[in-house]
């Protein structure tokens, strides 16, 4: 079988096995917090409203946060109990966030849910209601509220639907393990995507370093109508929508566009399991699969209720070895570090890096050699070294003629760089994007 | 807890600026070896000399610049080695010293240091020598040892000899493989350039592309111009410079296309002046000039970004 | 020019602060082929000093008669009558200097400083003033030209002047008396007295404060 994949791209962590060596055999575990503390602001767009005070008792999956416009999703009570507080706290950046706690009374007592049938045969139009009211983003990381994304603008066409099982960040098994112990419902919320968006053609693309999960997702693929599966060269970042999209499909997105633009939606493979969820069992998000790894002692893949604090799920797998210098969101190669260990966990977070002080360490920045290694990793065909020079001194209406606006902040420059270069293009773009240049 | 905040990557890779510059020494053993069983303890001195020199000069300039001090990064060792190599094992102790200072001071820290330089250091250096003592920078002899049985008679005396150059066909393919010949302390043996290439293509410190398009240039220039190929490869320096000279970072272009319109440049640019110049050899003055035009190349070579339509002109 | 010189001052800033060499860095081609020995450097600059001397005098003489719109052919002929004459004089009198400096001679005609000096001073200036900064910017050039090739003759022929100073075992490093070495020497005591002249400024900047 050919292995797809698109040019350029790195192979980051390879002599340690991208970090998953130590959570790929560890079946996932579900976890069960005394308290949760919910952010209203978990998916990408304007934060939920709060609809509980405190001293309300609330049923697991209850709504406890209605969404704020079209976009916007809900928010639900990840177990049951009392609401103990709505606070404003700090979460990972930017403003603290609106939080709501809830203290677990164990007992776990539903709210009534409601069934939209099998996926081959509930109504295909009440799908992507169900997807919005179950309050499910984007699973990967992005937090893009999935409903939006498959609400189509007029004029816009797609015909294929992409599973994006890659994985490609370091130290993530999370998504591996989903599909290897729970391939049906997988493709089970592929089917029901396809049907709401009426969409014939279904692809699961997978890294060849999950050739486990692969064939498990291809033996409960096998006689469903329209899906077929994509076997991926192990590379970084082939889970970029941009990438993967090239590399399944053969098609660019143009500078500047969105997957659609190239006919395609991309989901997460989570993001699928939790659309079976809702179709069928009427359940909303309310739990994710975590890798939790590092210098933790017991490298494990919880099944985490949203809210979750990271100090919890540290002591869930069994604390850590030595003091911790550095946690991290997420992958090593975008992952985000956490300001401490009292942040809840959210429908985004994939995983949990726990990094000791030597790691953690800060590498001096030295002077470009113009080795060109960023410009082979480069996965857009950009520059980084020009560019690089090109924002440091400020010319960025140069650097946006550049296309540093294409640029998908992988960091594979800055993995490479063996001068510890900070490529600085999140802020770039940023000012870019604010100042219109 | 005293946790720090970064934006990602966490963890990044191996390779350091030292790492590279470490594994483009360790591909000089072979060639430092051979040079020295060769031309015997005088080359060592040589060597000696000029690293000593290179990193001496590269660490009172930035002592006195006030800049931070970064012998460690080991580029001005590499610098300082290659230069030596590139002299005869008969030159008087000094000119290794001035060359190596010329090298670090002259072409690399007044542009602005490690990664500044428009010309390889090592290489500017021994042009600015060549031109200047061009004596001195010209005694080949024959090497003290040979290796292997061969029919070149060692000479333990230092005979000088002109370049095998001049008449290759004095030596014959064994002769010129292993390094019996006369030239400068790097660029005799062939054998071990290969090896230190095929070692830096392993860990993945340089490219294919700037090697074998300066060589297969040469190669088949030579040919066309109605001269032995193999002799045009093995007789002269243009090896050890396509490997150890023409791959430096700093001075040649980004892309892949660039680097083979440098090798095929550097290939050329050696043809013309040997059959046409005033020199025997011309390898130096050949990285020199693509050199200067690589900023012209990184110009002209562009990639087509994605999600992009090619652009035209 | 906002208020009137002194003649002192007018001589002296051809010296050191408009120095043609070191601070306009006007009329590098005979900076960098008559400067491959301090004499070179010395007859070169003589023989601009005369040219610049001479020429500033006529020209501001004639200033009020020519016209402005055919004043570049009128600099140029007076200009190039003084050269001749020098190159007579040089090649009469100092035939081993002409031998050596040759086609940069009759070169002096298109030398930037002079047309510069004509055009920017003399042309607007007294003859009393067009004279003393004639013969300033003529000392400039000749001293900076001197120092050049003071340089580039102890480095390239371990002499000065022709005369062996640094004995028969100083192996001479032949690139500084050649053109590349020339651009590259010219540029590094263009650095290094720059970087002098603005330590000195600014040490006597910071003493007009305190005072």
């Amino acid at each position: 079988m050919s292995k797809l994949s698109f040019r350029g791209g790195i192979h980051p962590l390879k002599e340690k096995h991208e970090g998953k060596e130590a959570t790929k055999s560890k079946p996932i575990r579900p976890y069960v917090p005394e308290e949760v503390c919910i952010p209203v602001d978990m998916h990408l767009g304007a934060p939920s409203i709060p609809c509980v005070k405190k001293g309300d008792l609330v049923k697991l999956g209850q709504v406890v946060a209605e969404p704020a416009g079209p976009r916007g999703i809900p928010v639900h009570a990840s177990v049951s109990g009392e609401v103990t507080a709505v606070i404003s706290k700090q979460q990972l950046y930017g403003k603290p966030s609106t939080c709501i706690l809830i203290r677990n009374d164990k007992q776990d007592t539903w709210v009534d849910c409601h069934i939209l049938g099998d996926v081959e045969t509930a109504p295909a139009d009440k799908i992507i209601g169900a997807i919005r009211d179950a309050g499910i983003c984007g699973m990967g990381g992005a937090c893009f509220p999935t409903h939006a994304k498959m609400v189509l603008p007029e004029g816009k066409t797609v015909d294929t639907i992409l599973l994006n099982g890659s994985e490609c960040e370091t130290f993530i098994t999370a998504d591996h393990r989903l599909m290897l112990e729970e391939p049906q419902r997988v493709v089970n919320g592929l089917r029901a995507a396809m049907r709401a968006m009426g969409v014939q053609k279904g692809v699961i693309a997978i890294e060849e370093n999950k050739m486990d999960a692969y064939e498990a997702i291809k033996k409960a693929a096998a006689g469903r109508e329209g899906i077929s599966t994509a076997l991926l060269k192990t590379k970084y970042p082939q889970g970029g929508e941009k990438q993967l999209i090239k590399a399944v499909t053969g098609r660019e997105v143009p500078s500047g566009g969105l997957p659609m633009d190239a006919h395609v939606v991309v989901l997460n493979v989570a993001t699928a399991a939790a659309i079976t969820d809702a179709v069928t069992e009427g359940k909303p998000s309310i739990a994710r699969i975590t890798t939790v790894t590092g210098i933790v002692n017991e490298p494990s893949n919880l099944l985490v209720r949203i809210g979750t604090s990271v100090s919890e799920l540290i002591t869930a797998c069994g604390g850590t070895s030595e003091e911790p210098g550095k946690l991290f969101f997420g992958g090593s190669m975008t992952g985000l570090a956490l300001p401490d260990d009292s942040v809840s966990v959210t429908k985004a977070n994939n995983c949990l890096v726990v990094v000791n002080k030597k790691d953690a360490a800060l590498q001096e920045t030295t002077e470009c050699i113009r080795c060109s290694r960023c410009i082979a990793a480069c996965p857009i065909m950009l520059n980084p070294q020009r560019l690089n020079i090109l924002c440091e001194a400020g010319n960025l209406g140069q650097a946006k003629k550049e296309n540093v606006m294409d640029c998908i902040l992988c960091h594979s420059c800055h993995y490479v760089c063996p001068a510890r270069i900070n490529f600085p293009f999140k802020e770039a773009k940023e000012k870019i994007a604010a100042r219109r240049i | 807890m005293n946790l720090r905040m970064s934006a990602g990557p966490h963890f990044v890779a191996r390779e350091s600026t030292q790492t590279l510059m470490l594994d483009v020494l360790i591909a000089l053993i072979p060639t430092t070896a051979a040079g020295v069983y060769l031309f015997g303890l005088r080359a060592a001195w040589v060597l000696a000399v000029s690293v000593i020199s290179a990193v001496l000069a590269e660490f009172v300039w930035q002592k006195l610049a006030r800049k931070p001090v970064r012998v460690n990064d080991l580029s001005a060792a590499v610098t300082g080695l290659i230069l030596g190599l590139n002299m005869p094992a008969e030159v008087p102790l000094w000119l290794p010293a001035i060359g190596s200072i010329i090298a670090i001071l002259l072409v690399k820290q007044l542009f602005g240091g490690i990664g500044q330089n428009f010309m390889n250091p090592a290489m500017l250096a021994r042009g600015i020598m060549l031109v200047s003592w061009p004596a001195q920078m010209t005694v080949y002899t024959l090497p003290m040892r040979v290796l292997g049985s061969t029919s070149v008679v060692p000479s333990p005396d230092a005979v000088s000899a002109a370049t095998a150059l001049i008449r290759p066909s004095a030596y014959n393919p064994y002769d010129l493989l292993v390094g019996n010949i006369p030239g400068t302390v790097g660029e005799v043996c062939k054998l071990a350039i290969i090896i230190g290439f095929l070692y830096m293509l392993f860990v993945g410190t340089i490219s294919w592309h700037i090697p074998v398009t300066f060589v297969g240039s040469v190669a088949l220039l030579s040919w066309i111009l109605g001269s032995d190929p193999w002799m045009a490869i093995l007789s002269g320096g243009v090896l050890f410079g396509a490997v150890f000279m023409a791959t430096d970072y700093v001075t040649n272009p980004l892309l892949k296309v660039g680097h083979i319109i440098f090798g095929i440049g550097c290939g050329i640019i050696v043809v013309v002046i040997r059959k046409f110049g005033g020199y025997p050899e011309g390898v130096t003055f050949a990285i020199l000039l693509m050199n200067t035009v690589t900023p012209l190349i990184d110009r002209w070579t562009k990639r087509r970004v994605y999600g992009t339509v090619k652009k035209h002109g | 020019m906002g208020k009137k010189q002194t003649m002192r001052g007018v001589f002296i800033n051809g010296v050191l602060n408009e120095n043609p060499v070191f601070r306009l860095v006007l009329g590098v081609c005979p900076i960098l082929a008559a400067t491959t020995s301090a004499t070179n450097g010395l007859g070169m600059g003589v023989a601009a000093t005369f040219v610049l001397l001479g020429s500033n005098i006529v020209i501001s003489l004639l200033r009020n008669f020519i016209p402005a719109k055919v004043r570049i052919p009128a600099y140029i002929v007076v200009i190039s009558t003084f050269v001749t004459v020098v190159q007579m004089l040089i090649q009469a009198f100092v035939p081993s200097l002409y031998d050596a400096l040759g086609i940069f001679i009759p070169l002096i005609v298109v030398n930037c400083i002079i047309l510069a000096r004509a055009e920017a001073f003399a042309g607007k200036n007294s003859v009393l003033h067009s004279a003393a900064d004639g013969l300033g910017m003529g000392l400039g050039f000749t001293l900076a030209l001197i120092l050049i090739g003071m340089v580039r003759e102890i480095i390239g022929n371990g002499s000065v002047f022709g005369l062996d100073i640094l004995g028969p075992t100083f192996q001479p490093m032949l690139i500084a008396i050649m053109a590349p070495g020339g651009f590259i020497l010219f540029g590094l005591i263009l650095g290094i007295v720059n970087s002098i002249v603005s330590k000195i400024a600014k040490r006597s900047a910071g003493k007009g404060v305190k005072a």
